[in-house]
């Protein structure tokens, strides 16, 4: 079966046979699987803890200042060829489109940093 | 010898008594079902990194020799026929032949923020406005609540993609803001590739803010119940 044997290294779908590290382990037999009801359970506090500690947090306001902070901080020009080079869908062309958003965000970090104070300074 | 500690059983999986379990694995064979074991001392019943591995690898180990039904991580017994095999006799055999051939594969999705964000603000012109006017809570829940509406459809899209080909659902709860689909599927092994087939059109549609985490083929962690007794 190809897909028990084979991890591919695309973007955009990860596969893998089985699950990978303890956090995914814990997620499956920690609270999934068959209960039966006469045994003892081996002790497992600090693990069922880490499991719960993450919950979604949608409606607080912690969260819409960091969504507003994040929203100002893209890059919204990059937004169209983004798109495009992920509709081509080609690893070559992700790859060049990440090395340019990445080159397009220190510009604009830049650019709008230290440097154009110590410019205005100069002016 | 001392005699004050008692050596207890604990239970990886049950299996049919015709699966050839690897060899290194010790069974509990009872009435044409076997349970997967290993000894443990009753002075340390302790969760260890190792322990949580090797639950999972063994009950995958299993599985790829035959139909299985992987325990709840922790189950110890003192007796495992009289506690287990014998009461629960006609409950798993028939559990185990519902589980037959089939097979679980979990997905998870998740947006990439600053992708999901631009895509958010590409298509909604009032966030764009909000902005660049609004103070950055109301922007905020604006975009809370963009991006929810859109995680809503998005994991039913998941889900209508890949039902048709699930005998079953388990969907579940997400950790972060960010995150779209978490769950598990119960799959036909004969229906694993059209599957894939699926899952890999759905990622590629929802490549520019999405990415896809595909793990199988599982044995059926999330769908195996005892039927209350």
């Amino acid at each position: 079966m190809a897909i028990a044997t084979q991890g591919t290294a695309s973007n955009y779908l990860q596969r893998a046979p089985s699950p990978s590290g303890l956090a995914d382990v814990v997620e499956l037999i920690l609270d999934k699987g068959l209960v039966i009801d006469a045994y003892v359970r081996v002790a497992v506090i600090g693990i069922e803890l880490v499991t719960i500690d993450a919950r979604i947090v949608i409606a607080s306001v912690d969260t819409y200042l960091r969504f507003a902070e994040s929203v100002n901080r893209l890059d919204l020009t990059q937004t169209e060829a983004a798109g495009l080079a992920e509709l081509r869908g080609d690893n070559d062309g992700k790859e060049k489109a990440k090395g340019a958003l990445e080159g397009a965000k220190e510009a604009f970090s830049g650019g709008n940093g230290k440097r154009s104070k110590s410019e205005r300074k100069r002016d | 010898l001392t005699t004050d500690v008692s050596t207890l059983t604990y239970v990886y999986a049950v299996t049919h008594a015709e699966t050839s379990v690897p060899d290194d694995l010790d069974v509990v064979v009872h009435r044409g079902l076997a349970a997967v074991t290993k000894p443990v001392d009753s002075r340390d019943l302790r969760a260890r990194r190792r322990d949580l591995l090797q639950h999972a690898e063994v009950a995958q180990r299993v599985f790829e020799r035959g139909a299985v039904l992987p325990l709840q991580f922790g189950a110890i017994l003192d007796d495992v026929v009289g506690e287990l095999l014998e009461p629960q006799h006609d409950e798993l055999k028939r559990l185990l032949r519902s589980f037959d051939g089939l097979a679980e594969v979990t997905v998870r999705a998740s947006y990439r923020e600053d992708d999901v964000l631009r895509a958010l603000l590409a298509e909604d012109p009032r966030l764009e406005q909000l902005r660049r006017s609004a103070p950055p809570v109301q922007l905020g829940e604006a975009i809370a609540r963009a991006l929810a509406a859109r995680r809503d459809a998005d994991a039913e899209a998941i889900v209508r993609a890949l039902r048709p080909h699930a005998r079953d659902v388990a969907v579940d709860e997400l950790r972060t803001e960010l995150e779209v689909f978490r769950g598990a599927f119960l799959i036909a092994r004969a229906s694993l590739d059209a599957v894939d087939a699926a899952l890999d059109a759905l990622a590629r549609a929802h490549a520019a803010t999405t990415s896809f985490k595909y793990t199988g083929p599982l044995p059926p962690h999330h769908f195996v119940r005892l039927e209350a007794t």
